[in-house]
């Protein structure tokens, strides 16, 4: 027991290791009572003993999700109250976080993801023992032993002093800090006012909801496993397939949605210039996510055909594996240097650890499948080569290969060092990874989305009519017409692009006529057209952005830098993508005149300063302004502990592209320029004072203060100047420099504008002619600037009215194949 | 052999074979001294800011220049000119892995990756207006 320490509250952290402790312990005897019930199915006379086990495992289950549940809103306790005695609430919030996101807090950190992983299988659990099925038994052992595992992530148990097994959210900050000095005083947390607080990059609104739903895909991935392993056990393989199915469908839907959420905060948010960057930690979702889509495929074939039922195991246990893998991959910190991502350091524990349960998964699998094998049904003879199952077991194969590869180029940190000692080279990542994964990748784009449209029009075991064919010549020809336009609108000069653009303009059509033409629109069976529709949007989409995109903020005035080499020249010309505007100043950017107008601060913590860059269209011959429009990338100046700024970019969206742009750099705020001191200008009510770049208007004097910044005081007086500042755009603002006497004492309050960088003080009051003498400060020009980086993405609007079409058609298959059938 | 096992194994043989090519487009990580032997060629280095040398960024003057000095694992120190802004945070990285080739003297590098004390490794609490303690 802890000793209680001034200003403690140990009992949520007691609370929370026992929930913990309790949530592993039912998991297991779930899994216990479970297996007893699977043992006896189907044995004569026994069903009642089956059923006394089954209802024990029922309730150690129910007692397992209200511990995980009971868990979760403790450490969540934890953190709204800013409990800094606790090392996760330190960790990760702090007091002038807005309460939004205190979420995000809770999922910033290794074990509150793991809880809401474990949170949302324990939840999905539930919905199998509600709904009566035959297979509940030995489902159920998979599941609660992949939570019992999964628990002990969250343990903290020492087994000696140098092997832990788990972390857990609910340890005293000054157990992990033992070293630190403070903690010898008992007085300790009245010296310790604010947490280390959240990440400025992750004070967003998608890092509240992308991480659940990402982990809420994670989730359902174990239910198509866990169906697999279920059929295998007895050698039942026909009503499997329908829950299988289901669960596939609604994972495929939500850890796509979850992933694709992901590449949108980094594209509104983010500075990876854009939505994916083929980073191992985007890499490893995707690749259970394709596989996932293989497996549903083949289980589609397996029920309609009987064939293919082989693979589909091994696509969902794959799948699965995989999932735990990229758990692996991001927080192992093996990936170190190879990504941005890298989410911790290295934690030797963590990575035996998720070795030893990947292994325990792996070592189940193939306990089962091989036991099993011969004795899963097989189709004698092959599949015709013009069937549909033919060809969609060629697809997801396809699918698979992909998905290797993938993982493969991302796993390079995990097998270079074998490589190494094979061949003595150390090798790295490649210059341009974005490059090496399009390259291949596309191929793999152009077969999939060829498919995805074909094989809708071939039929199971045999596809004789003729129709068939001539709908897939027909719809061949509009697709080649409509990609020759494409091809040359948007100036498509590589040829794998333009077979890219083919076979993606092929599927959307396709599937259109198919749903309409060959369904008849029934929205019933629509599931798979809208999907792959919405599938074809999102590759045109990533197409037209990709191929399209481009820097428009070239740096034209720089020195141009000496470099001999061919490549390298290019490369690095290309690389002076960033450009420096000064306050009030414009620089050509494309078809777009840029100017920076100057910024603005809010409060937050830490500070958030909002930089106004306006762009403006001119007609080429006529001169006349066609458009115009402000957009205000932000940045965190000096975040706590950090130097420099940590910017977040804003971006003007229209049908047919984005401009998209950030702020590289800043002007120090702080600057003092020896060209800028308080000039005096005196002015009467209603006088006007001209500044650099606009004129300021001295409207009154009244007692009535508007500076927030004053604290009234009885024993002052105080009188405050309205001061409305202009430029040619129009009012920019007002100011309200505060003057004041207390007793004898004069003294008076600047107020800034800082959209015309001035400062203005009262210097003295005239009461004889009522005129005033100002101080007004302006920051010299060359002191107050941006650097910015600006990037055009055409048709980026298509890649996300894809995703939500694509998911939307998960949700249709979903939906569509509940009830018996 | 079955239809679908030939597709298969020649697409796991074109596959391979596309992975055993594509080695070539790999970086091997080196050291300034064996990058400064094959000059030109890029390569990756990882190595320390060297605070021992000033830093250069002016972006009045070239918005697109950061000069720095850094040191790879084997304790040399060399020039290196990066394109672009100076990334957040710099002083403060604990490693750098720059990619780039050698010109001369100088290492020209296009991309660089940072790694920085996350804040959770990081021993130092503040402690209200009291001294700061590691």
């Amino acid at each position: 027991m802890n000793q209680q320490l001034a200003g403690e509250h140990l009992f949520p952290g007691y609370l929370g290791q026992f929930l913990i402790i309790l949530g592993f312990v039912s998991a297991l005897f779930t899994a216990y009572s479970y297996f007893f019930a699977v043992k006896l199915e189907g044995k004569a006379g026994q069903e009642s003993a089956e059923n006394i086990w089954k209802r024990m495992g029922r309730g150690a289950f129910i007692i397992h999700a209200i511990s995980i549940v009971a868990a979760f809103s403790t450490l969540y306790y934890i953190i709204a109250n800013h409990l800094f005695e606790y090392h996760y609430a330190w960790r990760h919030s702090s007091k002038g976080l807005q309460v939004k996101y205190l979420f995000s807090c809770f999922w910033e950190g290794s074990e509150g993801s793991f809880m809401l992983w474990a949170l949302w299988q324990a939840v999905l659990g539930l919905f199998l023992l509600f709904k009566p099925n035959a297979l509940e038994s030995r489902v159920m052992v998979i599941v609660s032993i992949v939570q019992a595992l999964l628990c002990t992530m969250l343990l903290g148990f020492y087994l000696g002093p140098d092997i832990k097994i788990g972390s857990t959210p609910f340890t005293l900050l000054r157990h992990e800090m033992q070293d630190a000095p403070i903690f010898q005083r008992p007085d300790y947390l009245s010296f310790i006012t604010d947490g280390n607080g959240l990440n400025p990059l992750l004070q967003n609104y998608w890092m509240v909801i992308h991480p659940p739903v990402l982990f809420l895909g994670f989730a359902l991935t174990l239910f198509p496993f866990a169906y697999c392993m279920a059929a295998v056990w007895k050698n039942e393989y026909k009503i499997f397939i329908k829950p299988a199915l289901r669960w596939a469908l609604a994972g495929g839907g939500i850890l796509g949605l979850g992933i694709m959420m992901g590449g949108a905060w980094a594209y509104e948010s983010l500075n990876f210039g854009g939505y994916w960057a083929w980073d191992p930690v985007e890499n490893a979702s995707l690749v259970p996510w394709l596989i996932l889509v293989a497996g549903l495929h083949t289980l589609v074939v397996y029920k309609s055909t009987g064939r293919s039922l082989r693979i589909t195991m091994i696509f969902f246990v794959l799948t699965f594996l995989f999932i735990w893998y990229s758990t692996f991959l991001t927080r192992t910190g093996i990936l170190g240097d190879t990504s941005v991502h890298a989410f911790t350091g290295a934690a030797n524990f963590l990575y035996w650890h998720l070795l030893i349960v990947m292994g325990s998964y792996l070592a189940i699998s193939l306990f089962f499948l091989i036991r099993s094998w011969k004795k899963m049904p097989k189709i004698a003879g092959e599949e015709e080569a013009d069937s549909r199952e033919f060809w969609m077991l060629i697809g997801s194969v396809f699918l698979l290969i992909s998905s290797l590869i993938i993982i493969m180029y991302t796993s390079l940190p995990v097998w270079a060092p074998l490589y190494n000692k094979i061949t003595g080279s150390n090798i790295a990542p490649p210059e341009d990874p974005v490059s090496l994964y399009n390259n291949i990748q596309v191929w793999f784009g152009i077969i999939i989305a060829l498919l995805s449209g074909a094989i809708q029009f071939l039929k199971y075991k045999k596809t004789s009519a003729s129709k068939a064919w001539k709908q897939l010549g027909t719809l061949a020809v509009v697709a080649l017409l409509l990609t020759i336009g494409l091809v040359w609108g948007q100036q498509i000069r590589p040829v794998p692009l333009m077979l890219f653009a083919f076979t993606i303009i092929f599927t959307v059509i396709a599937n259109i006529v198919y749903l309409i033409n060959n369904q008849k629109g029934k929205v019933k069976k629509a599931g798979a057209s809208v999907t792959h529709f919405g599938f074809g949007l999102m590759l045109l989409g990533v197409l037209l952005s990709g191929y399209g995109k481009r820097v428009i903020s070239l740096d034209q005035s720089g020195k141009v830098m000496d470099y001999g080499l061919e490549t390298f020249e290019e490369n690095a010309r290309e690389s002076r993508e960033n450009v420096l505007i000064f306050r009030n100043t414009y620089v050509p950017m494309d078809k777009y005149l840029v100017t920076y107008l100057g910024d603005s601060v809010v409060n937050n913590d830490p500070p958030i300063t909002y930089y106004k860059i306006k762009f403006d269209r001119h007609d080429p011959e006529t001169n006349q302004l066609l458009e115009s429009f402000v957009l205000t990338p932000d940045v965190f100046v000096n975040p706590k502990g950090q130097e420099g700024i940590s910017p977040n970019p804003d971006a003007k969206h229209y049908l047919t592209h984005d401009i998209f742009t950030y702020i590289s750099s800043i002007s120090d705020p702080e600057s003092k320029s020896d060209t800028s001191s308080f000039i005096p200008h005196v002015a009467k009510k209603g006088d006007t004072i001209f500044v650099s770049n606009g004129y300021v208007v001295f409207d009154e004097l009244t007692s009535q203060i508007s500076n927030k910044n004053y604290q009234p005081d009885e024993s002052t007086i105080a009188v405050n100047a309205v001061m409305s500042a202009y430029t040619i755009d129009g009012k920019v603002g007002t100011a309200f420099p505060v003057y004041m006497i207390r007793g004898n004492q004069v003294s008076n309050m600047t107020d800034t504008l800082r959209s015309l960088g001035l400062m203005i003080s009262i210097n003295k009051i005239n009461p004889q002619d009522e005129s005033i003498e100002f101080g007004i400060r302006q920051r010299a020009q060359q002191d107050d600037y941006v650097v910015v980086k600006a990037m055009i993405f055409p048709y980026i609007g298509v890649l996300w009215i894809g995703i939500l079409v694509m998911f939307i058609g998960f949700i249709i298959s979903w939906y569509a194949r509940r009830g018996t059938r | 052999m079955k239809k679908a096992h030939i597709i298969l194994i020649v697409l796991i043989a074109a596959a391979m074979a596309v992975i055993i090519s594509s080695f070539s487009q790999f970086s091997t990580y080196e050291t300034f001294a064996s990058a400064a032997e094959k000059e030109g060629k890029s390569f990756v280095i990882i190595g320390k800011l060297d605070m021992d040398h000033e830093m250069e960024y002016n972006p009045l003057e070239d918005a697109n220049r950061f000069v720095f000095y850094a040191k790879d694992n084997n304790d040399k120190t060399n020039r290196v000119i990066f394109s672009g802004t100076k990334p957040t945070d710099f002083e403060r990285s604990e490693q750098l892995v720059m990619t780039g080739y050698m010109k001369g003297d100088d290492f020209i590098c296009s991309k660089i990756q940072m790694k920085c004390p996350s804040k959770y490794e990081n021993d130092q609490i503040v402690v209200g207006n009291e001294q700061q303690m590691n």
